[in-house]
């Protein structure tokens, strides 16, 4: 994520240009594919453009309503990419599922299905991984992501998605313990059947 | 063995996608170009943005407004409980006394014991997956946060349960149904795993955080702030009266919930006060003498009723234990009323979804367990 931080440090004169619509294209051209990079990794590519380019129309059409002073130029995208991304949270549910099953599938193949007490393998702690992140409800997964996919700050989470300061940190500490429950535990799912979801 | 990160694990499980084509680029840059409005327009709230709030709101919690239930009495869900109202608010302000002297120390430690998922198996009891956690909260931003966390194994979750399993003749294995998902797995009962550590150091914290002071000091901040423990415990309301949809109803089950996670977490004497003073005053949560946690204490609890979203959850009674001599928090733990979807096959009257508090304060010791 050396991008992210890269470009977090950079521009002060996108934020000059906002309200000049002429100007906005250098925030597109600042921001467009990071922001692009995160919806693809939450929700993969077809989604992505749809959120990305729909993060930068909405941003353009707000411009006059950013509040400077609130949050970053980056901070103030990710808000509304994140908001863009709730809209296709069954997706992102059903993708996280479906990395959850292959893990399990992969231990199946390695032979662990019947050694349930045995360290599952790496692909196998993706999956348990992938499924909790999957459980985490909508606004503990924002800030699980926003910190580690975008490395925003708790500020700048809290700026983000509206919610109080001392929020993001609760969400994050209750988030790291579902994680922590996945990565430190024996896969529960030995034997997927019966998927209709 | 070496420390893990849980922060560094999320960022590897999402690789890094290929950069957008120089098509894609363009074409958002048109979209953006062509479909905004480069005139300045009253604004509109986005439809969308308002339904997006309900949907979130829809999993923030497991158990959220729509039945007016909270003012249902709860029925005592155990042998030997009772309902007592009046020595309750005694007893929330009694825990907010001494709450209140409470001395800040260098970490705050809480370890609990849980069953963070729960199972209906076919013979008739639950079984559910239990971990054990032992959390170090720093007070200061330069020290590292650690936490020590290890899987309890899978089995009967209760002395009934374990009855119940015996009388099927003691399976190993068993096919169940998961919550909210639709999907049959087998479980194998297993045993206890293996301690692991999770840290982040100081260094770590600062660079994510970029801040000075503890996030549970900032919490402090807005929980002084008038209506800010309110904020604090429920962002949702706020954030939907903002929105200007219709405000959302934060039911008993949500008040308790949300105060069981700052009565459980690093805060400060007076944050904890104020939580017990707040649940002192709350409408539809009574008192019930008399109730078991998962560890076998008995504790007065505080129940609050909520259905979730839609009611196709169910319908439970979240059930905050607390010690009526140390008022210390014991635990939370729901009893099913209605059944639903997010513990099938669960009968009512079933105690799901337990957290046992076995430790939970400031202490001037170095992380270790």
């Amino acid at each position: 994520m050396t991008t992210g931080k890269s470009l977090a440090a950079a521009p002060p004169r996108a934020a000059a240009s906002l309200h000049d619509p002429e100007g906005f294209g250098e925030v597109f051209d600042t921001y467009f594919r990071e922001i692009h990079g995160y919806a693809a990794k939450r929700l993969g590519r077809d989604a992505a453009y749809d959120v990305a380019s729909q993060t930068f129309l909405e941003a353009f059409n707000k411009r006059h309503r950013y509040d400077e002073a609130r949050a970053g130029v980056r901070t103030w995208l990710y808000g509304i990419a994140t908001n863009l991304i709730g809209k296709h949270q069954r997706s992102e549910v059903r993708g996280l599922r479906a990395r959850a099953r292959l893990g399990t599938a992969a231990d199946r193949a390695e032979g662990h299905a019947e050694r349930v007490d045995d360290q599952v393998s790496a692909e196998g702690l993706r999956g348990a991984l992938a499924d909790a992140i999957a459980r985490l409800s909508q606004g503990d997964r924002d800030v699980l992501l926003l910190v580690a996919l975008a490395e925003l700050s708790h500020e700048e989470v809290a700026a983000a998605l509206d919610i109080p300061y001392g929020t993001v940190g609760s969400r994050l500490s209750r988030a790291r313990k579902k994680v922590r429950e996945a990565l430190g535990g024996t896969n529960p799912m030995l034997d997927l059947e019966d998927d209709h979801g | 063995m070496t420390d893990l990160n849980e922060l560094t694990e999320v960022r590897a499980l999402f690789d890094d996608p290929p950069a957008p084509s120089a098509q894609v680029v363009a074409a958002a840059r048109r979209r953006m170009a062509e479909d905004g409005r480069s005139e300045r327009r009253p604004w509109r709230l986005q439809a969308g943005l308002a339904g997006l709030t309900a949907a979130a709101a829809a999993v923030t919690l497991a158990v959220a407004t729509l039945g007016g239930g909270g003012s249902e009495p709860p029925r005592p869900e155990q042998p030997g409980a009772t309902e007592n109202k009046v020595g309750g608010n005694n007893i929330l302000l009694a825990a907010a006394a001494k709450a209140e002297r409470e001395q800040v120390g260098r970490y705050y430690r809480t370890r609990t014991v849980a069953e963070p998922v729960v199972y209906a198996a076919p013979g008739g009891y639950v079984v559910a997956r239990k971990s054990e956690s032992d959390e170090w909260a720093p007070r200061s931003i330069s020290d590292a946060y650690v936490a020590y966390h290890r899987p309890l194994g899978i089995g009967p979750a209760t002395g009934a349960d374990q009855a119940a399993w015996r009388k099927a003749g003691s399976p190993r294995k068993f096919r169940v149904r998961t919550a909210d998902d639709p999907r049959t797995i087998t479980l194998a009962i297993s045993g206890p795993g293996e301690w692991e550590t999770f840290r982040t150091t100081g260094a770590e914290r600062k660079r994510l955080c970029k801040c000075d002071v503890e996030p549970w000091m900032e919490r402090e901040k807005l929980a002084s702030a008038p209506g800010g423990l309110e904020r604090l415990l429920f962002p949702e309301k706020q954030k939907q009266a903002r929105l200007g949809d219709r405000p959302l109803r934060i039911d008993p089950a949500n008040r308790l919930l949300g105060s069981y996670d700052v009565l459980t977490e690093a805060a400060s004497p007076k944050v904890r006060a104020a939580v017990f003073r707040l649940l002192a005053g709350q409408p539809g949560i009574t008192m019930v003498d008399g109730v078991r946690d998962m560890r076998g204490r008995t504790g007065v609890a505080l129940v609050g009723r909520g259905t979730t979203i839609g009611g196709a959850g169910g319908v439970f009674d979240v059930q905050l234990i607390i010690d009526p001599k140390t008022y210390q928090v014991l635990g939370k733990q729901y009893v099913v009323v209605t059944k639903g979807g997010r513990f099938p096959g669960v009968q009512p009257g079933a105690v799901v979804e337990r957290h046992a508090v076995l430790e939970a304060g400031w202490t001037n010791e170095s992380p270790h367990h």
